[in-house]
Order: structure tokens, then C-alpha cells, then sequence
């Protein structure tokens, strides 16, 4: 049961689960007539091309793995600015967010609901493309497989929550605030020799993935992903709190 | 004893240094109320704050008992239609209302998403994707998303701006038919006719201030502290102006051949006068008016107060 009778009124309040799952259900309804959808899923493809040109000028195809992985965590970080900076900047630029603040549910609510079918899609793009590599490469250890799925699932996550998050703050310019973040920030910061580089969601995601050159364990990259996901889906969930709904109209 | 619909108390808000509303202090416990007042007079910041999008920056304000900003209970018996046009347009009426339906937890949301867009009057609409609506389609889908969970107490704001009469029409009726259905609703409205067709409880709201609230007869008697025109059609418009010119309650006139335009200070004295100068010098009445009597010249006479 999604939905509970207010006492002293006459209309109904939907649990918090109720509340995630129909602004699931919204977002997918808007991603699935959108053309986001399919940008993300060119770009989800894009480490695939130079795999196949790659794996005709060396001996063994599975050594072109390492890069493929590094260059598929990567475009993730593409993909995931892609899904998930708009998820809350849309509706406040569109101005829609009033039909969604004005319902009674939680905001948190609407944030998970947006990230869950963004990280879904990501989630699922990036593990189509890392599978089709896996056979193009023709890797033949499961282990490794494995880790680079769960690497790819974790920087989705980890991705979805920075981008959103930067989304709402800067609604405008969402998604540029976002690739800039990611494309040079990120990447400058993972690329450094000290301990900062582990702020780095692409960092992690190579560690975790077992393709990077650092010396980070599984554990350590895990938590440090999940920590920033914390940390910046918890700045989103003050920021909606906290968010008003600007003057005119 | 239930709490009132809406309660605010000294309620202000400010954008930094500008004001939205200030001190307005409003209690309303059922009905159709209008809210009146030109653009950037603080309508749509109060509405905001009644339906819990906004927060006071002083004061504070309850609807049935609680803080809308904050409590999910209160906003479930509130339904909020923006002034703006903007809709998920790529979605369908009937899946946008479904979609707003499942997120005020309403049983079988589909339903009672068709029950609402039958009752808009989009039944044969409700597949077509919302971007392809007229503007009073779109009003009337928004509408739909109001009256679909139930709630208690709806906010309209400018709801009739750029729509069509027919359109214009639709939406009266159905205005008008939830307040038959027993629901408090707070309408706004920049163009005073518009609120004149619904309602007679109006709160005039002019830079963020109250003007005036209550009943719109009991508001009208305000315009007696003001210069009232009366217009008189009648075949001795001279004659009729040289009686009136005595009399002390009179501080302008202006005539042509057959109608006289008498500005007063005092009405029923001035509607007495007329009546008896007719009499006594034969004139013959062909009509009577007065431009002040609607909604437009109170509107005016209450802010060329503050202007």
C-alpha cells in the first residue's frame, strides 16, 4: 500500500516509497521521450570504436582491456553529467518543480526518485557497453569482468549524485558546471600523486575496476566513493529544503 | 473546534531588499475568496506561501492548522495551479494527471485522473500530448491536477489571464462547481471583472499591503469617502446641473446634450437630489449609472490611494 488517509482531511499522502516510485515513474515516462536517452547511449558506446580498431594491431586483444576499462570510466563520467545534472535543474529552469514541491511528499523524495532511474539507465548502458567490450576483447577472466561492472555501478552512483547535486546548485548551466567539474577537476585531481587524488571519482572507479597504477585497495576506493555520494546527495537534500520558489512567474 | 482554512498573522516576506507582502494578517474559513491586485502587487508571493512553496520571512502562517512550508499533511489538502504555462509537455493529459494523482497518494491514481479530465471537460483530449494544448486546454488540464486528490482548499493563481471568453466560461463554471463541492478556494486575478464573475469575498492587495478584505458591498462603501460619479441620461441635462450646483456634496460636473456626469461626495444624497430636481422641473430620466459602480473603479479608488 503506497498511500495513507490523512487524519482531519479528506485527501490522501503517499508514503515516502510511493512518493520515489511515482517520481520514478515520471522521470523514465519523460527519459523514454526524450532525446537524452539516446545521446547517453552513443556516448555509453563511444569506448567500444577504438577497442575494435585497437584489438587489429596487437597480438593479444585481451591486453587492450586496462585501456578500454580506464577509457569506459571515463565517458561514464560523460554519461552519468548527461543523466543526472538535469534531474533536478530541469524542473527548476522549466519552472515544473511546482507541481512536485506543491504535492505533500518529502523533497528528499523527489531526488531519489530522479536518481534512481537516472543510475538504472547508467547503470545498465555502462554494463551493456563493458560486456560487449569483454567480448570484443575476448577477456576471459570473469574476476575482471566483474570488478569493472561493479566499478562502472558505483561511479554511476557516485557520478549521479555529484552531478545532481551541482545541478541544483547551479540550475542554469547544469550541465557545463558539471563536464567542467568532471572533465577537469576530476580528472586533474585523480591524476595527482597524493592522498586528494581519492576525492577523485575516476580515481576510484580505476582502483576499484583493478586497471589503475595506485595502490588503493577495493575497500578503500568503496568507501571513499560512498562517501562523496553521501556528501553530495546531502548538500542536494539541504538544498532542496531550503529551496524557495522564485518570485513571478 | 476546527482550525481555520488559512491563518496568517503579520505575514511579510522580502526577495533581499525588495518587499513581496508585508504585515498581512488574514484569516479565511471556507468559500470562494478573490484576490486582487495589478501585477507585482504580492498576489502570487502570498499564494506561494499559502501552498507552502515559499516561506515567510516574518510572521507566519497556518493552513488548517499547520506550517504548509513544512508539513505534508497540510499540503495534502491543498491543490496549487501555477500563473505560468509551463506543463510536462511531453507527456499526456491523462498521464501528467495520473502522475501528479500517485504523487498525493491517491488510490487507483488512473481513475481518478479520467474522472478529473472528464470533469475539466478534456475527455476526448486526455490522449493528446499536453505540448499540442491550447492555452486553456493547458489551464483546464492544470485544473484537473487541482481537483484530483480531493483537496480541501485550492489556490488558483491568474488561472483566466490569456484565455479565450468560451474558455474563460469553461473555467468560471468550474470554479464555481468546487465551490459547490465544498472547497475553499483562493482565486487571483489582475483584471477585476474576472474576480467580479466568481465571487463577492475579495482581499485587494496593492504593494504587498491589504487594501481592503471582506465583502465586496461592505469594501464598495469605501468609495463614499471618495468623489462617486453618477451618469444621468436625460432630455435637460442643463437644468438638472444648475440644481445639483448648489448642493454641497457636489465637486465636479460636465454635461453634453443629453446626459450629465455629476461628481459627489455624498451618493445617496446626490441619487436623492436627482431624483427630486426630476421631479420638480419635469425632466425627463432616460437611464442612470454610475461608472464607479463595478469592481474596476473600487479597484482604482483603493490604490489612487496609495499610489
Amino acid at each position: 500500500m503506497s498511500e495513507a488517509k490523512v487524519p482531519g482531511g479528506s485527501a490522501y499522502a503517499p508514503t515516502s516509497h510511493g512518493a520515489v516510485m511515482a517520481i520514478a515513474r515520471l522521470t523514465l515516462t519523460r527519459f523514454l521521450r526524450s532525446k537524452t536517452i539516446y545521446v547517453a547511449a552513443f556516448f555509453a558506446a563511444i569506448p567500444l570504436f577504438p577497442l575494435l580498431v585497437r584489438i587489429r594491431y596487437i597480438e593479444n586483444p585481451a591486453d587492450a582491456w586496462d585501456g578500454f576499462v580506464k577509457l569506459t570510466a571515463y565517458i561514464q563520467l560523460l554519461v552519468m553529467s548527461l543523466l543526472a545534472a538535469p534531474a533536478i535543474a530541469e524542473e527548476i529552469e522549466d519552472k515544473t518543480y511546482t507541481y512536485l514541491w506543491s504535492r505533500p511528499i518529502p523533497r528528499w523524495t523527489i531526488l531519489a526518485g530522479k536518481l534512481l532511474i537516472g543510475g538504472l539507465v547508467g547503470i545498465v548502458l555502462m554494463a551493456a557497453c563493458l560486456a560487449l567490450g569483454s567480448q570484443i576483447a575476448q577477456v576471459s577472466d570473469p574476476g575482471a569482468i566483474t570488478s569493472a561492472i561493479m566499478a562502472m555501478g558505483l561511479g554511476v552512483v557516485a557520478t549521479g549524485c555529484i552531478a545532481s547535486c551541482l545541478g541544483t546548485l547551479m540550475p542554469k548551466h547544469a550541465l557545463a558546471v558539471c563536464l567542467a567539474y568532471f572533465m577537469v577537476l576530476d580528472l586533474s585531481i585523480g591524476a595527482m600523486p597524493f592522498a586528494a587524488a581519492r576525492i577523485s571519482v575516476m580515481h576510484n572507479v580505476v582502483a576499484i575496476a583493478g586497471v589503475g597504477a595506485d595502490q588503493d585497495t577495493f575497500a578503500t576506493s568503496l568507501l571513499w566513493l560512498l562517501g562523496l555520494s553521501v556528501f553530495w546527495t546531502s548538500i542536494t537534500i539541504w538544498r532542496l529544503g531550503r529551496k524557495e520558489l522564485s518570485t513571478g512567474s | 473546534m476546527s482550525a481555520p482554512v488559512i491563518d496568517a498573522k503579520s505575514l511579510s516576506k522580502w526577495y533581499g531588499p525588495v518587499l513581496g507582502v508585508s504585515e498581512i494578517t488574514w484569516n479565511v474559513s471556507g468559500g470562494v475568496v478573490g484576490l486582487l491586485g495589478p501585477n507585482g502587487a504580492g498576489k502570487s508571493t502570498f499564494m506561494k506561501m499559502v501552498a507552502g512553496l515559499m516561506r515567510p520571512s516574518r510572521g507566519s502562517i497556518k493552513i488548517f492548522g499547520d506550517d504548509p512550508f513544512s508539513s505534508t499533511r497540510a499540503r495534502s489538502r491543498i491543490a496549487y495551479c501555477p500563473e505560468h504555462e509551463q506543463v510536462y509537455g511531453e507527456l499526456t493529459a491523462i498521464e501528467f494527471v495520473t502522475a501528479m494523482a500517485r504523487l498525493s497518494g491517491v488510490p487507483k491514481a488512473k481513475q481518478a485522473a479520467e474522472a478529473a479530465l472528464v470533469e475539466m471537460g478534456l475527455e476526448k483530449s486526455m490522449g493528446r500530448k499536453i505540448a499540442g494544448f491550447s492555452k486553456g486546454m493547458r489551464q483546464r488540464a492544470k485544473l484537473a491536477t487541482c481537483i484530483v486528490h480531493n483537496p480541501d482548499l485550492v489556490v488558483l493563481d491568474e488561472p483566466l489571464t490569456g484565455i479565450d471568453p468560451l474558455e474563460r466560461r469553461r473555467i468560471v463554471e468550474r470554479v464555481k462547481k468546487m465551490a459547490e463541492d465544498g472547497k475553499t478556494v483562493l482565486i487571483s486575478s489582475h483584471v477585476l471583472y474576472e474576480i467580479e464573475a466568481i465571487t463577492e469575498e475579495i482581499m485587494v492587495i496593492y504593494r504587498g499591503q491589504v487594501l481592503a478584505e471582506g465583502n465586496l458591498r461592505e469594501i464598495r462603501g469605501l468609495i463614499d469617502k471618495h468623489p462617486h460619479r453618477i451618469r444621468v441620461e436625460c432630455n435637460q441635462p442643463r437644468v438638472l446641473a444648475r440644481s445639483m450646483a448648489s448642493a454641497e456634496h457636489v465637486v465636479n460636473m460636465e454635461f453634453s446634450r443629453d446626459h450629465l456626469v455629476v461628481e459627489t461626495e455624498s451618493p445617496n444624497d446626490c441619487y436623492d437630489l436627482i431624483a427630486t430636481t426630476c421631479l420638480e422641473e419635469q425632466i425627463k430620466l432616460r437611464a442612470m449609472s454610475s461608472p464607479d459602480n463595478n469592481l474596476s473603479a473600487l479597484f482604482d479608488t483603493l490604490t489612487g490611494d496609495r499610489a
